[in-house]
């Protein structure tokens, strides 16, 4: 089980009750899909990804970005069981959807940096830790049930 | 990773918008990669490594200015794989830490296709 200290999870806490869940998810995924341009290769049904512009403004992507950003609400209101609420997500991300666990790295490194370009000094050093290891942990889940 | 035209065009932009704030976004880069990834200090036993510390301010200074010099790449790299002997995923760690520097700083810069301009060249 991860321990988290009071410190960590107020400070996980206070971005999170600032985050608009649709915009900052749906800003993650595209970034996502620009800066690491083969991971659209899981996306194939999303339509037009041919530039930047096109997947910023893509639905699917947007729509896709949301749910992935609430499914993270999730593991913050249950940080103390974070693989249990990914378990099923992990067995999905394998077995029907074939994803990389590496990938899960990836958003989460492009989630922190959305999420500096939003708060911008309030994004201290201490904040960015704890969510460096927020994203880490949940990674780590995702890819747990993986066989 | 082959920079394009393109790419070199952006890294320039977020260069030259960054402009004389470099060297203290060197030192920020290494404060936050020191923070959220404590490994990383391993390299550092012989500084001190608090808050403002003038020996981190003065390393950041160093990285910053290595990484606007071309043809200091390839001599950093002999040093630090030779010399220094730092694993290589430590500079991914410091190049993400950049990154959040400059979105931190400059948020409107680092639109997503600079974004992977940057991260290419990082």
């Amino acid at each position: 089980m991860v321990h988290w200290s009071a410190e960590e999870k107020q400070l996980i806490a206070s971005i999170w009750s600032k985050v608009n869940v649709e915009e900052c998810g749906a800003e993650a995924l595209a970034r996502l899909l620009i800066v690491y341009p083969w991971t659209q290769r899981f996306f194939a049904s999303f339509g037009n990804l041919s530039s930047p512009t096109a997947i910023l403004g893509n639905p699917k992507v947007r729509a896709h970005g949301k749910k992935v950003l609430t499914s993270f609400g999730e593991a913050i209101k249950n940080l103390d069981n974070i693989k249990a609420t990914y378990s099923k997500l992990s067995e999905l991300h394998c077995e029907k959807l074939h994803v990389d666990p590496e990938n899960f790295r990836l958003l989460g490194d492009i989630l922190i940096i959305v999420l500096a370009s939003h708060f911008a000094r309030d994004f201290t050093p201490a904040c960015q830790s704890a969510w460096q290891k927020l994203v880490s942990v949940v990674a780590h889940a995702l890819a747990r049930k993986y066989h | 990773m082959v920079l394009s035209a393109h790419d070199k065009t952006n890294v320039k932009t977020v260069f030259s918008k960054v402009g004389g704030h470099i060297e203290e976004y060197g030192a920020e880069a290494l404060e936050r990669m020191f923070h959220a990834y404590p490994q990383t200090k391993t390299y550092f036993p012989h500084f001190d490594l608090q808050h403002g510390s003038a020996q981190v301010k003065a390393h950041g200074k160093k990285v910053a200015g290595g990484l606007g010099v071309a043809g200091a790449l390839s001599k950093l790299s002999d040093l630090h794989a030779q010399k220094l002997r730092v694993d290589p995923v430590n500079f991914k760690l410091l190049g993400h830490c950049i990154l959040v520097v400059v979105a931190i700083h400059h948020p409107s810069v680092l639109t997503p296709d600079v974004h992977a301009s940057l991260d290419k060249f990082l």
